[in-house]
């Protein structure tokens, strides 16, 4: 179906959590789904995502129409009105093959493998298109129906490529799968198999096109959810190809996500091409680090190595999608590790490597012999929250107040409201919203996932969005409000027409991106926008559309914990002590003074650990079990998948070693310890994998200290990365990032057309340690 | 009145935990809702954290400098002038 | 031509069904008669004194088209001339209730080759709005091999077609229609095109068309040239200016079609009928033809026939009649016939001994194995390589297989591979039950009907023409012995 002509219909139809179906029997078109979110949500068990509390419960429930009863192999099953034979099927528990459906995308109905018989119908119906009827009686065992799977098998076996042994899909391909469960045991084709030029989609998904079977689903992943129209079908019948027809890599910072979609070997990882076998790896369940969305991925490690990184179903954060970085970046966690303390003896003397006592006992000493009004600690990007809270109580004993968070304006006023800085409708909730206004981000870059939620939300439910900050294509229709201030005040004022959308809304939403918080003028932006979200009614009810977004994993664990300065630090007076938790942003770096002690904790060469006195190498957020909050204030652990190199140590224990040796030892010795001390200062870290809501709102007096304070920028407003590919340390120093700035940096200048605001995408960083 | 939260110069950090929803939570609730701005004017540069988890037993943390000892109270079903009043209890 | 010769046929062809006795065709006819449809039809009828046994003969009167051959003025002048856009403003007033009643009366079925009841597929289009406007699309992308009878009518007559768009448009609650004609068709479009613009100009169409009151427009689209788009919703999808790939059914496109509105796919003939047969009535459309098979039709005759053309009929006539009265006959006699395609490519072939006494109607040919389709009739005599024929028919529906679903896109292609080692009989024996069974893998499980337009010519060969190619498959493998003897010594 088009997607021209799905919008209209959609137009009249319910929003995305309940079921848009709309049927009349014969005349009804089904949906299928690009609103099968909320049936899959409905047939599964629930997860534990919704709010703990009543009063923050969760979705209004929408008026279920009552359930239908049809009979799957006899044995009956109630499914909600307007499903398909095919989630019918799946309700019952039967298993029915197929290679096109996609439950996240819309139904193609093309490779057939899903034929079952339906009494009534002389000829098998595709079940996945097939919607059900009352009373409706489907059979998947009979011997018709076993025929046409043998079929349709044996006709996509007639022309794929013998390429088993060599193809990267195999141990984990659906054909090979299928083709074992519901294929005959032979080939009857003799005559000369087709072969298509593979094509050249860019560094990231390698494409061999003879074994393509045309279910289309990269082609409409690519249409639907990215939003990018790379992908097409040229050509028709046997010699049709998939591809992009003139030579172009693919632009959407989700295109990785087709390799999973891909059901045989035609598109798979290029960097992943050929190094391992899926029976090989050790899968381990883990969180994305990458960016503040906290997708939940699978790590697959062969031995110390982490091989590839995948996507894990979690309906509320991530669907089944992770972005490019998260997903090919890992590479560069083998590269420009630290596996080992360095000191550096004098200023200007070369790092050299040393044991931990020495390294140790140099920080501490530097630790020790600086005045406490020039202690200065950073949290970085990439920081965990047990190490920031060792930190911050490290820092507390020694009575250090200047604590900053790496890429916030520091204020003492920053932390202290959670649903200030939190994503607080929730990344799945947000797509309840009705109006919504982009501030300072760039979707695409700083959170591909939520961009592409957002991006159903404006095509399907033609939700009205606009944006003061960068004029970026974010592959659906928006208003560009400027990047000035004063859009801003027009929005306050009612001088921008978008207000009245706002106004008129019920549900609307604002969300500020990150580069606000770091902008000078912050907290002035900030209250602006608090003042604005109170004026259009973003606040009412359950409902809180005032969301902030974070583009880094390690920010609302370090504002949860509280890491912002006290009343005695004087964030002007230059520090003599600066102790650097994974924080290596230019930004960072320039404001520290030649003289100071730096301490610099983290797990790559780079920025930081080329200023530092001292090098403390810590663990990546695969070689620990962390926790970290993703930008809906939605605590989540990472698990352990590979041990860290070297004499490399987890984060919160290199912290708690340093208290001994400077004397005063931090008072837990095991991460359980710690965790409850974590709970303690913030007791949303006592659940994890679920958002506690923050009800408290306070109408905007939040910044009230502080907005006076924060000093003027006429600065436009941009996005907080400039880089999509290099945004931390590990993608910095991942070759497979590298080779996509090279590539796609050219396809950013060519469909962003922006000029500067977008920032010199750049060389890979020159890495300050060598090579 | 304002000069009446003007809190301990030492005091490094106000930390306050409640339940979003439960009713020994009602008068933290409360006194944060009505008080955080007076107290925040009255301590203009005091981290005053608001933390709430369904469940949490509400309290009162209070960090005071030189050491960053922390001292907590239990503010479970009291009313807001007694959250006052244990306010003032702890950090004058 | 044809039309005037009535001398010849009155003599030679007309055969009762009610009588036993078999004319002068072998005695073996008789078991292959349709007959047996045809007798029980007869006999079971209340009325059947009423009922018509004999059919064919259409007098000039009778018939719908009559500037098939072009001997008049096809436009504006020659049309009012015929008959057309006479009254059509009552027509239209009649209402769209009683334009349906009167088609379903009629008996009209679906001209395009699927025969499916006009009236009630036209009833099927919503009678009150849901705020979505109604369309007509009229399927003129002639492409089924053999058919050239809409071409005919949209060159010849085109007037009959627009003001048939009016009458279905109205029958339909549409606003607008789209008359999607094939590319290849440039003289037609032209022709069709000038007829268009004289029914605006004469206020027939358009806003208050023919002061009736209902606003209709309509629009002319050309094809670039595949047959695929001459299924119903690959056709919608083309119009849509996307590529034409068909639609999953359901939903139907009369719930969701053209732009997401209800709409009505019909062949040319079918809406280009419709005037005539309000205006002289339903039951005098009725009155010909068998029971479910009423009304005239365009047959188009090619092949290895003396005359081929394309002729008005009625329907249920019979195929020899046919041949022998508009066609001057098989090319060296009746008894030099090989085999007959029906209905167009699509539609299994017939051998002699079925086509001897088959009528040509829907009915009886889907009885016989095969199908009335467009009625695109296609003569082979015993000249033909009928392997070959039918090889040539699967290349076809492997380049124009829109590659959308497995069956077809894999199916076609594997099939005109086999058989074209078929043709040359490098085969085995064995291949050609696995030729049957493919065929019978690809019907039936595809998207639209292409697959199994694909599978039924090759089944037709083997059912009817199985010793032709066992015959063929034996000398190649004894031709290659023979050659491999040859060089061992």
């Amino acid at each position: 179906m088009s997607v021209a002509s799905m919008s209209m219909w959609c137009r009249a139809s319910c929003r995305a959590s309940s079921l848009s179906l709309l049927v009349g029997g014969s005349t009804g078109p089904l949906l299928g789904g690009i609103h099968n979110n909320a049936l899959v949500r409905t047939l599964s068990s629930s997860s534990a995502s919704a709010a703990a509390t009543p009063a923050a419960a969760a979705a209004v429930a929408p008026e279920e129409p009552p359930p239908v009863e049809v009979f799957v192999n006899g044995e009956s099953v109630q499914v909600p009105k307007g499903v398909s034979v095919m989630q019918a099927c799946d309700a019952a528990g039967v298993d029915v093959p197929r290679f096109c459906y996609h439950q996240r995308l819309s139904i193609a109905g093309n490779c057939r493998m899903c034929l079952v018989e339906v009494t009534k119908s002389p000829k098998p119906v595709a079940s996945c298109a097939m919607p059900i009827m009352p009373g409706m009686q489907i059979h998947t065992e009979t011997p018709l129906v076993k025929k046409a799977r043998e079929g349709v098998m044996e006709f996509l076996l007639a022309n794929h490529p013998l390429d088993c042994p060599i193809c990267d899909q195999g141990g984990e391909c659906d054909l090979q799968d299928m083709s074992m469960a519901y294929g005959s045991d032979r080939g009857r084709f003799v005559e000369e198999k087709r072969a298509v030029e593979d094509k050249n989609l860019g560094p990231l998904v390698k494409t061999v096109m003879t074994r393509c079977i045309h279910c289309t689903r990269c082609v409409r992943f690519a249409t639907e959810v990215a939003g990018v129209h790379d992908l097409g079908v040229t050509g028709r019948g046997g010699s049709a190809e998939i591809g992009t027809y003139l030579e172009k890599a693919l632009t959407s910072e989700m295109s990785g996500n087709v390799i999973d979609l891909c059901p045989v070997g035609a598109l798979t990882s290029k960097p992943y091409a050929f190094t391992a076998r899926s029976w090989e790896l050790r899968p381990t369940e883990s969180v994305d680090a990458t960016d503040g969305i906290g997708a939940s991925i699978r790590v697959d490690a062969r031995g110390h190595e982490v091989m590839r990184i995948v996507p894990r179903l979690n309906e509320s954060v991530n669907e089944e999608w992770i972005g490019d970085r998260g997903r090919f970046s890992y590479d560069g966690l083998r590269r420009q590790r630290l596996d080992a303390p360095y000191v550096r003896g004098e200023k200007g003397a070369p790092l050299r490597k040393a044991t931990w006592k020495d390294a140790l006992e140099a920080a501490a000493h530097g630790l020790r012999s600086t005045p406490s009004t020039k202690l200065m600690a950073v949290a970085g990007k990439l920081a965990d929250a047990e190490s920031i809270c060792a930190l911050k109580d490290l820092m507390a004993m020694y009575d250090g107040q200047n604590l900053q968070v790496e890429g916030v304006t520091p204020s003492s006023d920053a932390a202290d409201v959670r649903s200030s800085y939190v994503f607080n409708s929730t990344l799945e909730r947000i797509e309840e919203a009705d109006a919504i206004l982009l501030v300072g981000t760039d979707l695409r870059k700083e959170a591909p996932l939520l961009n592409s939620r957002l991006r159903r939300s404006a095509v399907y439910d033609c939700v009205p969005v606009a944006s003061v900050g960068p004029d970026v294509d974010l592959t659906y229709p928006k208003k560009d409000l400027g990047d000035s201030a004063k859009a801003i005040d027009d929005l306050l004022s009612g001088a921008s027409a978008f207000r009245a959308v706002l106004d008129g809304a019920s549900k609307p939403a604002i969300i500020v991106g990150a580069h606000v918080l770091s902008r000078p003028d912050a907290y002035g932006v900030l209250s602006k926008c608090v003042q604005l979200a109170n004026d259009v009614g973003c606040v009412s009810g359950d409902w809180n559309g005032y969301n902030v977004l974070h583009e880094c994993a390690g920010r609302v664990a370090a504002l949860d914990l509280g890491f912002v300065p006290g009343p005695k630090a004087d964030v002007a007076t230059a520090p003599g002590f600066v102790y650097l938790m994974n924080a290596d942003d230019e930004a960072t770096l320039a404001s520290i003074p030649e003289d100071a002690f730096v301490v610099y904790q983290g797990h790559h060469g780079d920025a930081g650990a080329a200023r530092a006195n001292v090098v403390l190498p810590g663990a990546a957020y695969t070689e620990k079990g962390a926790t970290y909050v993703n930008t809906e204030g939605r605590v989540q652990r990472t698990k352990r998948a590979v041990p860290p190199p070297g004499s490399a140590r987890e984060d919160w224990e290199v912290v708690r070693a340093l208290s001994e040796v400077a004397g005063l030892a931090l008072p837990y010795d095991d991460v359980d310890g710690l965790r409850v001390r974590m709970a303690e200062v913030s007791p949303t870290f006592a659940s994890v994998d679920s958002v506690q809501q923050s009800t408290i709102w306070l109408n905007g007096s939040t910044y009230a200290a502080s907005k006076g304070s924060s000093k003027a920028s006429t600065a436009p407003f941009t996005s907080s990365i400039s880089n999509y590919f290099q945004a931390d340390v590990i993608g910095r120093s991942s070759k497979t990032m590298a080779r996509c700035v090279e590539t796609r940096g050219e396809m950013y200048a060519k469909t962003h057309d922006v000029g500067s605001t977008l920032g010199e995408l750049g060389e890979p960083s020159a890495h300050p340690l060598g090579d | 009145m304002a000069s009446k939260l003007a809190l301990n110069a030492a005091v490094s950090e106000l930390r306050f935990v409640l339940c979003q929803s439960s009713p020994s939570s009602a008068g933290t609730r409360e006194f944060v809702s009505k008080s955080y701005e007076a107290i925040k004017k009255a301590n203009p540069r005091l981290p005053v954290l608001i933390r709430e988890a369904a469940g949490a037993e509400p309290s009162l943390f209070v960090r005071t400098a030189p050491q960053g000892v922390e001292k907590r109270l239990s503010l479970a079903n009291l009313n807001a002038a007694d959250v006052k009043k244990a306010l003032e209890s702890l950090a004058k | 031509m044809a039309l005037r010769g009535f001398a010849n046929s009155a003599v030679a062809l007309v055969r009762s069904r009610c009588t036993s006795s078999v004319a002068t065709t072998a005695p073996a006819a008789v078991s292959f008669r349709v007959g047996g449809l045809g007798l029980r039809a007869s006999s079971s009828s209340s009325s059947a004194s009423e009922e018509k046994t004999v059919f064919g003969g259409l007098s000039d009167e009778d018939r719908i088209f009559t500037n098939l051959y072009g001997k008049h003025d096809p436009f504006i002048k020659g049309a009012l001339a015929r008959g057309d856009w006479y009254k059509t403003k009552e027509l239209v007033q009649m209402g769209p209730d009683w334009i349906v009643e009167e088609m379903k009366a009629s008996g009209l079925r679906g001209r395009g080759g699927a025969g499916f009841p006009s009236g009630l597929k036209w009833s099927f289009m919503p009678k009150v709005s849901d705020g979505r406007p109604s369309y007509l699309v009229v399927n003129a992308d002639e492409s089924e091999p053999g058919t050239c009878k809409d071409r005919e009518i949209m060159r010849q007559d085109p007037h009959k077609l627009i003001e048939g768009c009016l009458i279905a448009g109205t029958a339909m609650r549409a606003r607008a229609g789209y008359i999607y004609i094939r590319g290849e068709y440039y003289a037609e479009r032209k022709a069709l095109e000038q007829a268009l613009k004289e029914a605006y100009d004469r206020g027939f169409l358009g806003k208050n068309a023919c002061g009736s009151g209902k606003d209709f427009d309509l629009v002319v689209h050309y094809g670039a040239g595949a047959y695929i788009c001459g299924e119903e919703t690959a056709l919608i999808e083309s119009l849509e200016g996307k590529t034409g790939k068909p639609r999953l059914k359901p939903p139907f496109p009369a719930g969701v079609g053209l732009f997401g509105c209800p709409t009505t796919v019909t062949n040319v003939e079918t809406v280009a009928v419709a005037p005539t047969i309000l205006r002289r009535g339903a039951d005098w459309f009725a009155s010909f033809g068998r029971p479910n098979n009423r009304g005239t039709k365009l047959f188009c005759i090619s092949g290895h026939v003396n005359k081929p053309c394309t002729v008005e009929e009625e329907m249920s006539i019979s195929l020899r009649e046919l041949i022998e009265k508009h066609c001057g006959g098989v090319r060296g006699g009746w008894d030099n016939l090989l085999a007959v395609i029906p209905g167009g490519s699509s539609t299994p072939l017939l051998p002699k001994s079925i086509c001897d006494d088959v009528l040509m109607d829907f009915d009886a040919l889907k009885s016989s194995g095969s199908g009335l389709g467009t009625a695109a009739v296609i003569v082979m005599d015993k000249s033909t390589d009928v392997v070959d024929a039918i090889a040539r028919l699967s290349y076809f529906y492997k380049h124009e297989s829109c590659g959308q679903c497995t069956p077809c896109r894999e199916g076609t292609g594997w099939l005109y591979k086999m058989m074209q080692r078929m043709q040359t009989g490098d085969a085995r024996v064995e291949e050609i039950d696995q030729l049957w069974e493919l065929t019978k893998q690809i019907e039936g499980h595809t998207i639209c009907a292409l697959g199994d337009a694909a599978a039924w010519p090759v089944q037709g060969l083997i059912r009817h023409m199985r010793p032709e190619l066992e015959k063929r498959i034996n000398a190649y493998s004894a031709d290659a012995a023979n050659k491999a003897k040859e060089i061992a010594k």
